[in-house]
């Protein structure tokens, strides 16, 4: 039998986990979940103890050793409250990246999720991630 | 290599705090069962206790960052109860205290071990649950961890604690042979608890290599980086070699010499316990792999 091979691209970023273990681990209660499902880190409270980086099952926590804290995708939260999108989506040259409200059922994104069976990268780590891959 | 968030620091802290609240249970263990003239090693073992477990912590403060430069951020460090973080902050506030009057106690040092000495055995229940709970968190703060399935299993602490407990073993016996080199003779009574405890060491090591072999893809992969991968020579000469073999026998000719052994032979065996006490959390540490998120 032949080794087979392959290579996929996939953009990987917070998947703003319902059941987020950084925020279960976090000892300073420096990441919360905001109203609109996104999870935040407090600049305030921060210690920069980097449990939560571990925690990460994604890994996709990185630290400003600047500011001595760490920093993660806030889904622009900024922009999406004045009503607007996320940068990434709207600066995506091909357009593969869909944002909405996946509590509504007929929202684009949830009806894209429906039609091609998209679905979250390691959803058996049970942390309930709301970043949904369509993959060929 | 797999990258980790955390470096030597942390190692050092984890390797410390087992240190020291293994020295405590030793200084415990030997206070309450080995005749008075043996008594050198409690004292040695309660004197360390407190100080490695303070070296430990600062490890861990200097490990902080925004914590670090604006310390009065700590205070929010005991905010989250489901935070094993927040748990290690409050035991290694009650246990550093209760230590040092320990050694106060046993050592008598000044008017506070002299008052500390009356309530001598209230301090060995009460510490010797907190030593078990600080050597025991040390394996909890990183069995939590989701983003490392290597770490993420029920054994990571009880062999973290079977460390510690032989660890501190090495440190009392280290110490008392500082203290007082005419013990040395007598260390030869306590070689049996190295041979009783790196034995249980070894097998819980056993166990924790197996499992991982078994339980998931990741841990299998961290695993196979400590038994062949390039991690292997630190794994089979510092933790198995040098951490538990030479000392499990040097530790059995010791106690069947009965104090005609060299005695660079008797604190030789006790480094080489502690040289691979840290190397276990190294290597531990520096092998957990992240979840392979894309399949």
């Amino acid at each position: 039998m032949n080794p087979s091979f392959g290579k996929e691209f996939i953009p990987l970023q917070c998947n703003q986990c319902e059941d987020a273990p950084c925020q279960r681990v976090c000892p300073t209660c420096a990441i919360y979940t905001s109203p609109e499902g996104v999870v935040l880190v407090h600049r305030n409270r921060c210690v920069g103890c980097k449990y939560c980086v571990e925690a990460c099952p994604y890994k996709v926590r990185t630290l400003d050793h600047h500011e001595g804290i760490v920093v993660k995708c806030w889904f622009c939260i900024d922009l999406v409250r004045q009503g607007g999108e996320p940068a990434c989506v709207t600066t995506c040259p091909t357009q593969v990246r869909i944002f909405g409200d996946l509590d509504d059922p007929i929202s684009r994104i949830s009806r894209f999720i429906a039609q091609h069976r998209a679905e979250p990268l390691r959803p058996d780590l049970n942390t309930r991630p709301k970043i949904f891959y369509k993959r060929s | 290599m797999p990258e980790s968030a955390w470096g030597w620091l942390i190692i050092s802290y984890l390797f410390l705090a087992g240190a020291g609240s293994g020295a405590f249970l030793a200084a415990v263990a030997c206070d309450l069962l080995a005749p008075d003239w043996s008594k050198a090693l409690a004292r040695a073992g309660s004197f360390a206790s407190g100080p490695l477990v303070i070296v430990g912590t600062a490890c861990l403060v200097f490990d902080l960052e925004a914590g670090f430069w604006q310390p009065w951020r700590q205070i929010y460090l005991i905010s989250n109860l489901t935070s094993a973080i927040s748990w290690g902050v409050l035991i290694l506030s009650a246990f550093i205290p209760v230590a040092l009057l320990y050694a106060a106690a046993l050592n008598e040092i000044s008017f506070v071990g002299r008052y500390a000495k009356k309530y001598v055995r209230l301090l060995e229940v009460i510490g010797s649950i907190l030593a078990v709970s600080t050597a025991g968190y040390t394996g909890v703060l990183i069995a939590v961890v989701n983003g490392v399935p290597f770490w993420n299993t029920p054994i990571m602490p009880v062999l973290f604690l079977a460390s510690a407990v032989s660890t501190g073993l090495a440190v009392a016996m280290i110490g008392a042979a500082i203290i007082d080199i005419s013990t040395i003779r007598t260390l030869s009574n306590f070689a049996l608890g190295h041979v009783i405890f790196l034995a249980i060491e070894a097998v819980v090591l056993m166990l924790f290599i197996f499992t991982s072999l078994t339980r998931s893809v990741e841990a299998a992969s961290s695993a196979n980086i400590l038994l062949s991968g390039f991690l292997s020579p630190c794994f089979w000469g510092l933790v198995v070699m040098v951490g538990i073999l030479v000392p499990f026998l040097l530790s059995v000719v010791e106690y069947y010499e009965y104090g005609q052994m060299s005695k660079y032979l008797v604190v030789g065996a006790d480094l080489c316990v502690l040289i691979g006490g840290m190397s276990l959390r190294a290597v531990i540490i520096f092998s957990g792999t992240p979840p392979q998120i894309i399949s």
